[in-house]
């Protein structure tokens, strides 16, 4: 069942029940109030015939017979039963319609004075205890409401009639409001049904408005321009790391084949190997370096431990020597740090290795006199590195996005990725980093938050 | 001649290893799964290990936990392969002193074994403590007491203590402090040199009455029970 259907069947259902509450109420309300005055008229008959049959006692009750017949408010099925104080019965009206009593039913009336209720057949009776005028009579009338009844009945039946038409107006009216209030909602079914990684850039038409569904339909189309931009970096990132795959492959492929035709003994021999060692290496670190980057990108779960940034920052200096052992790393402390507190940080350590070791590598690749400057300092709750190294001209942006290489980078090796991966592990620590050319000098700065 | 444990399932890349750690001069003991390498452990001195961590039996990972229960000294360089970007990242939390990513490259190896075994050297001489006055440093183990109460120290803290404490007395001015401390080619500021004292002096002398770290203006840092 569609939404739109289960929508207008519960409201239709709600306002049903609604409806037969007010209806039914309005039908008790003059069932009740029809009933009274039905009473009233039984009583008032009783009375009247008590008081007549004590004036015309010692006339003839013929008389009172032919008087009840002929009086203009005759009931249906009317019966009128008067007892003495034995509970003899001394009047009763012509009518052949019996009113089952018995003598507990005539002291109970003495007892209480009145009394109404139905009996089996439908007609209602009503029981009076007559004590004018000396008298110590119980009288009974009984009659069928045949009027009453009638249009109880014509007004239950207009009643249904009303409930039914309501309720299917009710029904017809909803479901086609909520089909229209629907209608951007079904939009948004079809357009999300028909979506793949080619139609990321088709969008759902936004009517004005700013209702939840006109939102929902806004922001489904923010989430596809979301969307299509990280599939496109997605794409070009396979791109761009197959080609750095294959390339070096083949280079290595030409470089064995080479390798196999030259004699055993010859120099030119050892250096296609060391050159494939080099390669090798390139290639296991560019691996290395793309799962990371994925395991990073990923945003899976990360241990974190409390870390003293320094001491990680001296092992990546350690690390850096064997790659770039011209590199000098000069480190300067603020005066402003004044426990070990100041320098710690929640973080894993071997990332956070990785993000100080590629930054000096960074900087072993671009300075011009192969000397970095490494400034410790916190601010706040924020613990700042900054590195700084020579350089002849700023860098341009897009440095941290993979595999980018600027004009620099031509003449180093590298793949483009070690600052997106400082990018992407600075912003893992919940810190970030910025690039700024000043003085002739690049300088790259990790803020990364304290710990306490 | 130092000793290494190469703990190692692969027999090529093992053998490979072995004979290049020899031929640098290294005395070198191949076993090729966990439990091997806890007896093994148990039943010589080795100055450091290179430890694969997946093992047949009992892996990487249970034996760097073993061996740290009993000896928080022993450099281990786990081994993982270039795929397990977690077991790198968990390299420290299982108490390993750094790793190496597969394939292995022989000078990278040989580096990192030089590093760690380099700063294992004190370690090596005779008078493993070093007391002056209530500071006592045991070399060997890497703790520093004062009054019989432990001090948690940073590695180039405790570097920089042992150094003043070796030559209780010595002036060392901040450009001696900062070349036997820092490597030949890391440099660090007089202030970052003043920021490490300042650590060591919270950590060792506070909540002391009697100071063992005095600065001589203008000449440098001593360590020394002499309060003059």
């Amino acid at each position: 069942m569609s939404t739109k259907l289960r929508m207008a069947l519960l409201f239709a259902g709600l306002s049903l029940v609604l409806l037969l509450g007010v209806l039914g109420y309005i039908y008790a309300s003059h069932s009740s109030s029809r009933q009274e005055e039905f009473y009233e008229r039984l009583t008032a008959q009783c009375v009247r015939t008590a008081t007549l049959l004590g004036e015309v006692r010692a006339a003839d009750r013929m008389l009172l017979r032919a008087m009840d017949v002929n009086t203009i408010h005759r009931f249906h099925d009317e019966k009128v039963l008067v007892f003495d104080e034995t509970n003899a019965l001394i009047y009763s009206s012509l009518d052949d319609e019996p009113i089952p009593y018995s003598a507990e039913v005539l002291d109970q009336i003495r007892h209480v004075d009145y009394r109404a209720w139905r009996d089996s057949d439908g007609d209602e009776v009503v029981g009076i205890h007559f004590t004018d005028n000396g008298d110590d009579l119980v009288v009974l009338a009984s009659a069928f409401d045949k009027h009453g009844q009638e249009e109880l009945r014509n007004l239950r039946n207009t009643l249904l009639v009303s409930l039914a038409l309501g309720s299917l107006c009710i029904f017809g009216a909803s479901y086609l409001y909520i089909g229209f209030a629907f209608r951007p909602i079904g939009q948004l079914d079809q357009a999300i049904a028909t979506i793949d990684v080619d139609r990321l850039g088709e969008h759902v038409p936004v009517a004005k408005g700013n209702d939840e569904i006109h939102r929902l339909a806004a922001n489904y189309n923010r989430m596809l321009e979301r969307l299509r931009g990280s599939f496109d970096l997605q794409r070009a990132f396979v791109n761009n790391a197959s080609h750095e795959l294959r390339t070096p492959l083949a280079r290595m492929n030409a470089q064995v084949e080479r390798a196999l035709a030259l004699p055993p003994d010859s120099a030119e021999l050892q250096s296609t190997l060391n050159t494939l060692q080099n390669d090798i290496a390139a290639q296991a670190s560019l691996v290395e370096s793309l799962l990371l980057l994925q395991r990073l990108q990923a945003h899976l779960p990360v241990h974190r431990t409390d870390l003293r940034a320094d001491e990680v920052l001296y092992a990546a200096m350690d690390d850096v020597q064997s790659t770039a052992p011209e590199l000098r790393i000069n480190v300067d402390l603020g005066g402003n740090i004044a426990s070990d507190k100041d320098l710690t940080v929640a973080g894993n350590e071997m990332l956070l290795r990785t993000m100080f070791l590629n930054l000096l590598r960074n900087a072993a690749n671009y300075a011009t006199d192969k000397q970095v400057r490494i400034r410790i300092e916190r601010f706040g709750p924020t613990l700042q590195i900054g590195f700084s190294n020579s350089g002849t001209e700023p860098l341009p942006d897009g440095i941290f996005t993979p595999f980018f290489r600027g004009p620099q980078a031509e003449r180093t090796n590298g793949h483009g990725l070690g600052l997106s991966i400082v990018q992407q592990i600075a912003a893992e620590t919940g810190g970030q980093i910025t690039y700024r050319f000043e003085g002739g000098e690049h300088h790259f700065t990790v803020d990364l938050p304290l710990q306490g | 001649m130092e000793h290494i444990l190469l703990v190692e399932d692969d027999p090529r890349l093992s053998r490979s290893l072995s004979e290049q750690l020899q031929a640098a001069g290294f005395a070198c003991t191949q076993v090729y799964d966990g439990d091997m390498a806890l007896r093994a452990v148990g039943g010589q001195r080795f100055d450091l290990i290179l430890l694969d961590l997946s093992l047949p039996g009992k892996d990487g990972y249970a034996v760097c936990k073993e061996i740290r229960r009993t000896d928080r000294q022993l450099p281990i360089i786990v081994i993982t392969a270039f795929s397990d970007i977690d077991d790198k990242m968990n390299a420290f939390d299982l108490g390993a002193d750094d790793y190496l990513v597969k394939p292995v490259h022989f000078q990278e190896v040989l580096a990192k074994v030089r590093v760690f075994l380099k700063r294992r050297e004190p370690s090596t001489e005779t008078n493993d403590r070093i007391v002056v006055d209530d500071l006592e440093i045991d070399t060997t183990k890497r703790t520093v007491t004062r009054e019989g109460r432990s001090i948690e120290l940073a590695p180039k803290e405790y570097n920089l203590l042992v150094l003043l404490a070796r030559r209780a007395g010595k002036v060392f001015s901040k450009d001696e402090l900062a070349e036997q401390v820092w490597s030949d080619s890391h440099a660090v500021s007089n202030n970052t040199i003043e920021v490490y004292i300042s650590f060591l002096r919270s950590k060792v002398d506070k909540g002391h009455a009697r100071k063992l770290i005095h600065t001589r203006h203008g000449f440098g840092y001593t360590l020394s029970a002499d309060q003059s």
